[in-house]
């Protein structure tokens, strides 16, 4: 159904359905029109023939009828009829008419046999002949031939022997000068003449058939021929209280025209018939309706054949000439897709001279358009890209410039801050000589400060190599818990100094040897943990400072608490940053750069480690991180719930 | 024998205080000291420096804002001013030119440095 909903098929339906409507309405109307005339001729023919026939039969009829009037108005035969009326005794009478009948017979070779009755019917005289008609004297005469000849009227009747058709015509015998009947003679013969009609189908059909019939008290007498060639023929009576309806009947009964009608064990005929007056006698022919009209099947089994061979040529018919209308059309649709798929060179090529053809030389130029458009703009893009790409190298350049500048410039640095320091150094202890109490003030300020520069330049360091991910861990295993106790120990003497509690908590379950062992950098760890120990040293006044280990699962874990002013909420989230400070009040010869957490987090992160803080403003803080014992590789199960 | 000239010196850094001070002392003037910008008003408004040596990057109150308070009040408007700096940016330099320091110094300062401008504004 969706074929229907496309252009093509739409088309399609149409023409089709324009091309079989048309034809077919054309065909059916023509058909009919046929069908009526053919119907006409049929009847017209069968009426021909039933009209031909009755010309023939009269001929045949008339020229019986005047040869047996002939012979009953034989002078010597009415004469000797009379005198025998009279004198019915004299042998000699009788005598004499036999030799005027087989005179008669010899005289009319139409009849075989001839024999006269007397009035009240019984048989005088009779010729014994082969052939139909012999008759025995002293018989009757049929009944209804006496009555019609007493009303002066000739009776005719017809019958079949041996297969041939034979006439029997009764006339009255007159005496001339009064008129009285007599008797009668019938004269009975073959006639080939009526089989030879009753046989000629000519312009008829197989199943045309011809007939002669009449009406005998309450019977129809027909005479039909049998058989395929029509050549045998039969009289049959049929009895017309039993309601048959057929042309020989209505022929019988002296009624003309014409009809198809339905015959009992025959189907349909198409028949006429018409009457013989002078004979009393129905002519009818009649042929199957089958037959007549077969012509009529065969032009509609045409008829029908052109209907399907249009139905089929229609659609094929529609079928190119929808493809021929729509190819194009499908073509400039493919085109249009193509591009709004981004295929900026698709173009259409459409000769069909119309207007879709102009259409798709639009298309073509719009796409050309498009693609120019596009392609300054991909190449404007593509230019900008690179030129990103360019400045980004530059700034990466940059970037690693100022790492390897920073690097260098540390390492540059050191050379002359050794001599620097080994100057003041042995200045200071008196080692070249005995200093006032100004002097050695002046050189404990320089040599401080000097140790301060030092670590500066050695913060900058490793912040560079954490930066630039050159930080290499010198790693081995070590107990987390000695390294501890050995930076606590470095601190004590500033902590005792300071009035403050400093102490490492490790409870001795955690091992049952009491150590930790943990794959790590040994003096970075101990970095991270000085600048912990230093930063709380600095930022705590009195109290304490507790360092605790902790090992949990695979982790170790160390913290260090203090007791000191703690750390403003809004500065915590980014205390981890370099240059960070979250106090500046405090004298700026105490202040360190910000550098310390900063280079810890970086040490923690490349052991695979963690860092991070809890504090609160007056009341202390506490700093921890965890590093797995195993090394970097067990990163993924050190996490920062646990 | 006149009285010594005094030198104020503001700087939030004990060591450079300190050692500034031995110095100066030694060259035979009155030092006195303030360790952010309004201990620095405060001193002033106590004894009238001869000049005041102003590190430019102060805890509280910047460099800036202290010159252009002393530059600003009509007592101490004539006092000298010298801006200590890290760094010598035309930034920096133009900032305190605006607000009216007299001398500049970068650091680090050596003994030759201190004394050529003490001269320049204080005299011997
Ligand atoms: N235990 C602490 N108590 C309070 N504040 C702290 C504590 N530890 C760190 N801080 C705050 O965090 C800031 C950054 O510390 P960090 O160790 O990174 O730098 P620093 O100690 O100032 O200098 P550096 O370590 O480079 O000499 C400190 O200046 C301080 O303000
Ligand atoms: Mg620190």
């Amino acid at each position: 159904m969706r074929f229907f909903k496309s252009l093509k098929g739409r088309l399609m339906a149409m023409i089709a359905i324009a091309v079989i409507v048309t034809g077919s309405v054309v065909l059916v109307f023509s058909y009919f029109v046929t069908r009526s005339f053919f119907r006409d001729e049929v009847f017209l023919s069968v009426e021909s023939v039933v009209s031909r026939t009755k010309r023939e039969v009269q001929t045949v009829v008339s020229n019986s009828k005047d040869a047996a009037e002939s012979v009953s108005t034989n002078i010597q035969l009415f004469e000797n009829v009379g005198l025998y009326l009279t004198n019915p005794e004299n042998p000699e009478i009788v005598q004499y008419i036999d030799g005027v009948l087989a005179e008669s017979v010899l005289k009319f070779p139409e009849f075989d046999n001839i024999y006269v009755a007397g009035n009240e019917g019984t048989i005088i005289s009779a010729t014994s002949n082969p052939g139909p008609g012999k008759a025995t004297t002293g018989k009757k005469a049929p009944e209804e031939a006496l009555r019609v000849v007493n009303q002066d009227r000739v009776w005719a009747d017809f019958g079949v022997e041996d297969g041939k058709t034979y006439i029997s015509m009764a006339t009255p015998i007159r005496l001339p000068d009064t008129g009285v009947i007599t008797g009668l003679t019938l004269c009975t013969g073959f006639t080939p003449g009526i089989d030879r009609i009753l046989s000629d189908t000519s312009g008829f059909g197989a199943t045309g058939e011809t007939t002669i019939s009449r009406l005998s008290g309450s019977y129809v007498k027909t005479l039909l021929p049998l058989g395929e060639e029509g050549n045998v023929l039969a009289d049959r009576l049929l009895y017309i209280g039993t309601d048959y309806d057929l042309p020989s009947v209505r022929a019988a009964r002296g009624e003309t025209g014409e009809a198809e009608m339905d015959i009992p064990d025959a189907g349909k005929e198409v028949a006429a018939y018409d009457f013989l007056p002078e004979a009393g006698w129905g002519v009818s022919a009649s042929v199957s309706s089958a037959e007549a009209f077969s012509h009529l099947g065969r032009l509609r089994n045409i008829d029908l054949a052109v209907i399907l061979v249009l139905l089929f040529g229609g659609i094929l018919f529609s079928f190119v000439v929808a493809r021929s209308f729509a190819k194009p059309i499908e073509e400039l649709q493919r085109g249009v897709k193509l591009l709004a798929s981004g295929r900026l060179n698709a173009r259409v090529t459409i000769n069909d001279g119309l207007e879709v053809s102009e259409l798709a030389d639009e298309f073509n130029t719009m796409a050309s358009q498009l693609d120019e458009v596009y392609g300054t703009l991909e190449n404007k893009v593509r230019e900008r890209t690179r030129e990103l790409q360019e400045a980004n190298e530059r700034l990466k350049e940059l970037d690693d410039l100022k790492s390897e500048f920073v690097s260098i410039a540390s390492h540059e640095l050191r050379s002359p801050m050794a001599s620097m320091k080994m100057g003041i150094s042995t200045v200071a202890k008196e080692l070249v000589g005995p200093l006032n109490e100004e002097q050695k003030m002046m050189l404990a300020i320089a040599e401080k400060n000097m140790d301060r520069l030092t670590k500066l330049t050695t913060d900058l360091l490793d912040l560079t190599k954490i930066e630039t991910n050159q930080l290499d861990l010198d790693v081995g295993e070590h107990d987390l818990i000695e390294l501890a106790r050995d930076v606590v120990e470095a601190n004590e003497a500033q902590a005792c100094h300071q009035g403050l509690d400093l102490r490492v908590i490790s409870p001795d379950i955690v091992s049952p040897d009491g150590r930790i062992e943990a794959i790590c950098d040994y003096d970075r760890i101990y970095g991270v943990l000085q600048n912990l120990i230093s930063n709380s040293l600095v930022f705590t006044e009195k109290g304490s400072i507790v360092v605790s280990i902790e090992k949990i699962d695979n982790t170790a874990g160390i913290c260090v608490e203090d007791t000191g002013e703690g750390i403003p909420a809004e500065h915590i989230p980014g205390i981890f940053e370099k240059f960070s400070k979250a106090h500046f009040e405090t004298r700026s010869e105490k202040r360190g750069a910000g550098l310390g957490l900063a280079i810890g987090r970086g040490i923690v992160e490349a052991h695979g480690g963690k860092i991070f803080v809890e504090s609160e403003l007056g009341k202390g803080s506490k700093f921890c991180f965890i590093i797995p014992l195993r090394g970097k590789n067990e990163r993924e199960e050190v996490n920062t719930d646990s | 024998m006149k009285e010594k000239k005094s030198i104020l010196i503001v700087d939030d850094n004990n060591d450079i205080v300190t050692t500034y001070g031995v110095v100066l002392e030694r060259m035979g003037y009155r030092v006195s000291v303030a360790y952010d910008g309004n201990q620095c008003i405060e001193k002033i408004k106590e004894d009238k420096p001869d000049l005041v040596l102003l590190d430019v990057f102060l805890p509280g109150l910047s460099g800036s804002e202290v010159c252009r308070m002393i530059k600003e009040a009509s007592q101490t408007k004539d006092i000298p001013v010298v801006a200590i700096t890290a760094s010598m940016s035309t930034d920096t330099k133009k900032r305190m030119t605006e607000v009216g320091a007299d001398g500049f110094l970068l650091k680090p300062i050596d003994v030759t440095d201190l004394s050529r401008v003490i001269k320049e504004f204080v005299g011997v």
